[in-house]
């Protein structure tokens, strides 16, 4: 059941559609080197910057995890959005790791780390930040495809078919494009997301009102609703998760580090994430309230949601009225297709520019390289498509994130603070934070999926795992570091 | 009010957004126009093998 009218609804999307696949390819004529491709010459300036970093960061995925937060966690779902700001703010602020990274004029971080600790590092970094990445981004098909499917009204049975619709459009223009397409098309996307995001939430907000929200989520949930200490499920460890996740992504997940990358010099790098540091408030804040609207309402009226994380997207079908629900499809369309497109390109960049490196050593010309990245998005496209039918979600979709994430974010946020700011750190300290920083996470996920292990693996939970595999990697870059020094004499 | 720190969050979160979207709107699409100029007027010619 949906209030979706293919006539209105589907004129609107599809000028949105038009629009920004055209701009997207339109400025496809300015690229002429590899470097227009992957950081887009190196000329964008804070308030595209921020434009773009925000609409990367926001995709349906994305939307639908943290709506499932608030549905489940109520307004303590929103803690995640406040260390992100958090430590986004502070590194933007402090220019911490950032500014020296950006002075560096590197493409990538394991770039920066062949600097240091040589170029076996800068190979084993590519590996472990692509391996994460992908794993990341693996879910983001089948979210953006369940969530259209029911807002939309289409029968699951299209599910692939849209999934696949979807990956070409945005695969068409990142190829062609680069990170000028990306840009451009972030900008659009940002504008129309915005819109969509703010007159939706509005309105839920002037339908159900507020206080009545919030004796929904007290009713419901209870004291933990508003205060994720209390919470048995959102406990401690989550919330130093949340913290050491925030600033390690905001360090080193390729696509926000990029968007510094790219700024035309450091101090527009950390002004861009200054500017940028209260969306990701907005970013858990505005789902986290859809999560607890949908609480609201299918609690208010006596109806059992199956599945948590699909809460969200069928209140949605049911109470947006015809013409704003065009809008708001439009708008999460607006969301996917950037967060996708700057995922596409970020993780295609460390192949290229790290992983290949070995290969092309730097010599091949601009046509080869230019040649290369397309065809390195075009797989990377077969892949998602390919891993977002196969693999099964089991328990939270942002801890699915979490997991994933931390198979780089642990060790390259180590091996990235050490860099810049310890002399001591060595190859040794590195590539033990590495293999480190990546056996944890990938054995709970792979213990997590065998029968026999799946009773131990939940009583220990993701948090506690997480929060261990930031610890041990640094740990590990300490005494690997300390150990070729000391060797070595 | 009972819950005034997730309220005043929410609301401050929504305006500093709204004003947001109409500044980055406007002054994204100017930036734009400068990114677009400044590598359009670039003679840098490619690598070549």
């Amino acid at each position: 059941m949906t209030n979706f009218n293919w006539y209105i609804d589907g004129s609107i999307i599809l000028l949105y559609l038009a629009g920004t696949i055209t701009a997207g390819l339109w400025v496809r004529k300015y690229v002429r080197k590899v470097d227009d491709f992957l950081v887009a010459g190196r000329s964008v300036n804070l308030y595209l910057g921020i434009a773009s970093l925000s609409a990367t960061e926001f995709g349906i995925a994305t939307c639908m995890a943290n709506a499932e937060l608030g549905y489940k966690y109520g307004f303590a779902g929103i803690t995640p959005g406040i260390a992100l700001a958090a430590a986004m703010f502070i590194i933007g602020w402090t220019g911490f790791c950032i500014k020296p990274l950006r002075e560096q004029k590197v493409i990538t971080l394991p770039e920066l780390f062949e600097n240091k600790f040589g170029e076996k590092v800068r190979w084993a970094s590519g590996v472990v930040i692509v391996l994460g990445g992908l794993l990341n981004m693996g879910v983001f098909l089948r979210q953006a495809g369940d969530y259209l499917a029911i807002v939309c009204g289409f029968d699951p049975i299209y599910l692939e078919l849209i999934m696949t619709a979807i990956l070409i459009g945005i695969a068409i223009y990142t190829i062609l494009g680069g990170m000028l397409s990306v840009l451009v098309t972030d900008y659009i996307q940002f504008v129309v997301m915005s819109i969509g995001l703010i007159a939706v939430v509005g309105l839920l907000i002037f339908t159900f009102g507020w206080n009545e929200m919030i004796d929904s989520s007290e009713r419901l949930i209870g004291e933990g609703a508003f205060n994720p200490f209390f919470n048995g499920e959102y406990g401690v460890d989550r919330i130093l998760l949340d913290l050491f996740l925030a600033f390690a992504s905001v360090l080193t997940w390729q696509t926000m580090i990029s968007r510094v990358l790219a700024a035309k010099d450091s101090t527009t790098g950390q002004k861009i994430y200054k500017g940028t540091s209260p969306f990701f408030l907005v970013r858990f804040s505005l789902p986290a309230l859809l999560g607890i609207a949908a609480l609201h309402y299918f609690g208010s009226e006596g109806i059992a949601v199956d599945n948590e994380i699909l809460a969200m997207p069928n209140l949605l079908a049911l109470v947006i009225p015809v013409g704003l629900i065009g809008i708001l499809v439009a708008a999460m369309l607006a969301a996917d297709m950037s967060t996708n497109s700057s995922y596409l390109i970020a993780w295609s960049s460390v192949i290229y520019n790290d992983i290949m490196r070995p290969i092309h050593k730097g010599l091949w010309s601009d046509k080869k390289g230019l040649l290369w990245n397309r065809i390195l998005i075009g797989f990377i496209g077969i892949f998602l498509l390919l891993y977002g039918l196969w693999y099964p979600m089991k328990g939270d979709l942002w801890v699915y994130l979490q997991v994933t994430g931390t198979i780089y974010l642990a060790s390259m946020s180590v091996i990235l603070i050490a860099a810049c700011y310890w002399k001591k750190a060595n190859n040794w300290g590195a590539i033990a934070a590495i293999v480190t920083g990546c056996i944890i996470p990938v054995g709970f996920l792979i213990l997590q999926q065998v029968e026999a292990t799946q009773e131990q693996m939940a009583a220990i939970g993701p948090y506690k795992i997480g929060v261990a595999t930031y610890l041990m990697t640094a740990l590990a870059m300490w005494l690997g570091s300390i150990a070729k020094h000391y060797l070595s004499k | 009010m009972e819950h005034w720190f997730w309220t005043t969050l929410i609301f401050l979160t929504l305006a500093w957004y709204l004003i947001v979207t109409v500044i980055v709107g406007i002054k994204g699409g100017q930036d734009i126009r400068d990114m677009l100029t400044k590598l359009g007027g670039e003679k840098e010619t490619p690598k070549k093998d």
